[in-house]
């Protein structure tokens, strides 16, 4: 009959509270689990706005039309000038661009033909190439293309147009803004929606073993002795659910990352990003929510009962 | 040991008092049985003395104690001296024998060799030695009792308190159980067994009967 001495502190008898119940915990940990992954998606996108903003200002691209008379040589001048003025660090500070390049109409239909892909057939039509001339000019990293630098590049004789990404960049940067100032607030209100949830997947556990909890009462169990298994259950369940919740949302971003092309040749999968802040900040979440969870959860189940 | 002072107890949904002026005082070492038919009370004044429930009026002290004056804090501690034995065992189904008779050490802080060496000594005293890794829920209603009384006597308890313990179980059962109880007191317990069968009473030399009817106590074997 001999058998060995095992250990039974709180950690051990939540994990074996934990075992007696797998269909409770895996209810607790899936609701917890979609819970963490609002979180998370949500944090997610917060970062990759904030990301995508600083990305898009600084190191972008901006296209320089030229004028319908302008040709070859006239292009390739300007390119060279344009390489000389903005790839040089100058008097204010270091090199505005990172590189100038001339695109010919012939490249630039080429380029909008791979574009198009299976639908580049429509261009066989053309009798002539609408495309005009243009230099390129990428902004060299922590550079953005200003509107001082845009209206200089406009007054040049041979410019017809000058393309940015200014406008919707601006309504990015609107909506990152817009959501910083909401993040918080909103970001509270989901962290307090996840520990009422946990609270309340703790006062179910407490409910299911309520005539084992009677037991421990009347065996003499200190309430301490019952309820931090109770908590440390929720922080293992919170654990388990914020891993569970960031692949899930890095499912998510990998699905969403499949490939598309923003204006000016920028890839989505550049602005989609799944940083390691997520599910280190998930975990930290889940860890804090289980514990205030728990307790809250158990204070409003367990409160100390005198005799009835 | 056991002091209970012009005791009463109401119910609300209930017309008559449960417990009426009942005054009870058992030295320590003794063994008495409470009788009467069944919803005189006895098992409502045996809650009283593991302060599960409190008198209306009057007072109930334990070991010294005055339970209406204790803390919540303190009601564990009570719980631990005094060892309890339910009509419907309360016992945990999915554990096993062993560790439904050592919850009662680990809640007290019990833990290691001397925890298991107490534990298979009492489950042995008890005659359940070859079913000890047993669930619970897979036993017969007299092995139920045999590990009901195992976990109350596992603490030493000062005082045993059993509320009809052979209700539900045959005369030879029955009689095993009533074999334990006189062992337990045997080796110093108070020892008070709630009951409505007259059969039980003879089994226990020198036992003190009292019988509580309509909510008073009637000495019928000082």
């Amino acid at each position: 009959m001999s058998r060995p001495a095992r250990r039974h502190g709180p950690l051990s008898r939540a994990l074996v509270q934990m075992r007696e119940d797998p269909w409770l915990q895996g209810v607790a940990i899936t609701t917890l689990t979609v819970a963490l992954a609002i979180v998370g998606a949500y944090f997610t996108l917060c970062l990759n706005l904030r990301q995508a903003g600083s990305e898009l200002r600084t190191g972008g691209a901006l296209m320089v039309v030229m004028a319908d008379g302008a040709g070859i040589d006239e292009g390739r001048q300007l390119a060279a000038e344009l390489t000389a003025s903005l790839t040089n660090p100058g008097p204010h500070g270091p090199a505005e661009a990172a590189e100038v390049r001339f695109v010919d109409r012939q490249e630039a239909l080429d380029r909008f033909r791979k574009q198009l892909g299976p639908h580049a057939g429509l261009l066989e039509g053309l009798e002539d190439n609408p495309l005009p001339n243009a230099v390129e000019i990428f902004m060299a990293p922590g550079k953005s293309p200003g509107p001082e630098m845009i209206a200089r590049l406009k007054a040049l004789p041979e410019v017809a147009e000058v393309v940015t990404s200014r406008p919707w960049l601006s309504g990015l940067e609107d909506a990152s803004r817009s959501l910083g100032e909401a993040a918080w607030a909103l970001g509270t209100l989901l962290f307090l929606g996840v520990v009422l949830l946990v609270s309340n997947t703790v006062r179910l556990a407490i409910y299911v073993r309520r005539d084992q909890l009677e037991i421990l009462d009347l065996v003499g169990a200190k309430p301490s002795y019952v309820r931090w298994p109770f908590v440390l259950e929720a922080v293992i369940q919170a654990c388990l659910a914020s891993a569970l919740a960031s692949a899930l949302v890095w499912g998510l971003m990998q699905i969403l990352k499949t490939p598309g092309q923003l204006p000016l040749g920028l890839d989505l999968g550049v602005l989609l990003d799944f940083p390691w802040t997520v599910p280190a900040a998930l975990l930290g979440l889940a860890v804090t929510a289980g514990v205030l969870g728990g307790l809250l959860g158990v204070g409003r189940a367990l409160r100390p009962k005198g005799v009835s | 040991m056991i002091l209970l002072t012009k005791v009463g107890k109401r119910y609300h949904d209930r017309p008559q008092p449960t417990l009426s002026e009942v005054d009870l005082r058992v030295p320590a070492g003794q063994f008495l049985f409470l009788t009467g038919p069944s919803g005189a009370g006895k098992t409502t004044l045996l809650r009283m003395l593991f302060a599960a429930e409190s008198p209306t009026n009057g007072s109930v002290r334990v070991g010294g104690a005055d339970l209406g004056r204790l803390k919540p804090s303190q009601l564990p501690l009570l719980r631990r001296k005094v060892g309890v034995i339910f009509q419907d065992f309360k016992l945990v189904g999915a554990k096993s024998v062993f560790e439904n008779v050592a919850l009662a050490l680990r809640v007290a802080g019990g833990r290691g060799p001397d925890l298991v060496s107490r534990v298979e000594e009492v489950v042995a005293q008890v005659g359940l030695n070859g079913a000890a890794q047993a669930r619970a829920d897979t036993l017969s209603g007299g092995e139920q009792q045999r590990v009901a009384i195992a976990r109350a006597l596992v603490g030493r308890p000062p005082l045993l308190l059993a509320d009809e313990p052979t209700g539900n179980l045959d005369p030879g059962t029955a009689l095993e159980v009533m074999r334990l109880l006189v062992q337990a007191h045997a080796q110093g317990a108070t020892v008070l067994v709630a009951t409505h069968d007259p059969k039980l009473l003879g089994l226990v030399r020198g036992a003190r009967v009292v019988r509580l009817a309509e909510g008073h106590l009637h000495e019928e074997r000082p």
